[in-house]
């Protein structure tokens, strides 16, 4: 068998078996036929899957890079209408040596269909997200999941922290502007914001659409003021044309 | 430090060197793993006077960008001598020959190094001279290999570094100042000790063929003896960490009986 068992620390260059017995894993290298360790660690002999793997005490990676089911947290830089970037600062609540950029797509953030990023996530936000791929830069994110999401975010207008109101909606109680988050299910609670039912936008009745003037999403689903706004050009255009004619 | 004075001669009449060592004895060497709070990995190495401190960030983001390769990472080496690390006040801004013993030492320790692994990702080790006195540039590739290791990264292997040099005809292992400074000659070398291929070879002062090839065969010897202590002081690094070792251990063997069983298992079942 192996010339070492599982538990024995090794550092580099340590030979571990050769490669008929295990498959090399994290921290080993193949040469020759030999496996060799790559980084200092314990080794871990998988028996099932035949593998051999070198690793921290805790079955962790000693390396900086951020591996697939990290949970980090981190500030949005910049958001456009697809994607996002996010200054990661702390990885499974260690704060990171050195900061690296994470990338969420638009797709990554939830389940449901999302327009535009804007609707979910802005600059500035703070997020925790988790990581998707194993030591790679850039660091791809998701936000899917109740844990996830923005933990903290600012008015667009007055940049005054944001309270949560209902799910996913938030209220700026400075200048009253209402904005929406993809939220985490403990929005606020890292810097003490209080969630207020109370302020939950109130629903209107699909009659009373004297709002919709100022255009919204509803306009263009056929709303009462963009058909009205159709019409208007369709006249025009055959009024145009009726001009050619004559 | 006092101020330096020539010593009469560099070995005496016994073969003795003028501080007592035998011709390839090396001097007392320390290596620390794990000194620095903030870094990824760190070491620290004394050897004799010499004091050197490791650092490793990363694999972390590459500023500036336009430095960044598609392919593999870039290994980014600083080597710097602080000001009071020499009897003349060292000027601060980066000299030549830092920047050189920079490239040398980033040169010493690619081969080990797994950089395609991590692409556009750069790994940066900042070697810091506290004091010098000789041979600085073989401890801090010493210092650097453990430091990479502590950070975690992949390599092949830990990277030796000794210089052999040349005094009064005879061929001395790990030179000290006065030798370095009063003596024929010097040869820094650093191995890959699985395989012994030379990553490091440079050359001062005159050598005939046999002696460059005695000297290099001394280096490679004292570099497996200087292998043993890097090994050991990463071992320790990590009895450190746990401070209940010793249960840790005995857990461990259990295991190990445990995976014993399991693959007795196996083979009945073949």
């Amino acid at each position: 068998m192996a010339d070492v068992k599982s538990g024995d620390i090794v550092v580099p260059g340590d030979q571990l078996c050769v490669i008929e017995e295990l498959m090399p894993g994290f921290g080993t290298y193949e040469q020759d036929g030999i496996v060799y360790a790559a980084t200092s660690g314990g080794v871990s002999i998988d028996l099932k899957d035949r593998s051999i793997r070198v690793l921290e005490g805790d079955g962790s990676m000693r390396l900086a890079l951020p591996v697939r089911g990290d949970i980090v947290i981190g500030e949005v830089t910049n958001a456009w209408e697809q994607r996002a970037e996010v200054t990661i600062v702390k990885r499974n609540d260690k704060d990171v040596l050195s900061t690296f950029i994470g990338e969420i797509h638009i797709s990554n953030v939830t389940r449901r269909f999302v327009k535009s990023m804007g609707d979910v996530l802005r600059k500035g936000d703070i997020v925790r997200a988790t990581v998707l791929n194993t030591h790679e830069i850039p660091v791809q994110l998701s936000l899917v999941g109740p844990e996830l999401g923005v933990l903290g975010a600012k008015c667009v207008k007055c940049g005054y922290e944001l309270t949560l109101t209902t799910y996913n909606n938030l209220i700026c109680l400075r200048c009253e502007n209402r904005e929406t988050r993809e939220v985490a299910k403990d929005y606020g609670a890292m810097f003490g914001i209080e969630t207020r039912q109370d302020l939950a936008p109130r629903r209107r009745s699909y009659d009373d659409r004297r709002h919709d003037r100022r255009g919204g999403p509803r306009d263009r689903d056929g709303g009462r003021f963009s058909r009205r706004f159709d019409d208007r050009r369709d006249s025009r255009g055959r009024g145009r044309r009726d001009r050619h004619r004559r | 430090m006092s101020p330096e004075v020539k010593p009469d001669s560099l070995l005496n009449a016994e073969g003795l060197r003028f501080d007592g060592r035998r011709v390839d004895e090396l001097r007392p060497i320390q290596m620390e793993v794990g000194v620095l709070k903030t870094a990824d990995g760190s070491a620290s190495i004394r050897q004799g006077k010499t004091y050197i401190l490791a650092a490793v960030y990363g694999p972390r983001e590459l500023h500036p960008r336009h430095l960044t390769l598609n392919d593999r990472a870039y290994l980014r080496v600083v080597y710097r001598m602080a000001t009071f690390s020499v009897p003349d006040r060292k000027r601060p801004a980066p000299s030549r020959r830092e920047r050189e013993i920079s490239m040398v030492i980033a040169n010493a320790l690619q081969p080990v190094l797994f950089l395609e692994q991590y692409p556009k990702a750069v790994i940066d080790v900042f070697i810091q001279v506290i004091q010098a006195d000789g041979g600085t540039r073989c401890a801090a590739i010493n210092a650097a290999s453990l430091a990479l290791a502590d950070a975690g990264i992949p390599m092949r292997s830990l990277v030796p570094s000794v210089a052999v040099g040349k005094a009064e005809g005879t061929l001395i292992v790990d030179l000290g100042d006065e030798e370095d400074k009063y003596g024929q000659g010097d040869v820094p070398l650093a191995i890959l000790p699985g395989t012994n291929e030379l990553t490091l070879l440079q050359q001062d002062g005159s050598f005939t063929r046999e002696e460059l090839m005695e000297a290099m065969q001394m280096g490679v010897n004292a570099c497996k003896y200087l292998h043993e202590l890097q090994k050991d002081a990463l071992k320790r690094s990590y009895s450190k960490k746990t401070p209940e070792g010793v249960d840790e251990e005995l857990d461990d063997y259990e295991d190990d009986l445990e995976t014993d069983l399991g693959e007795a298992d196996i083979m009945e079942d073949e």
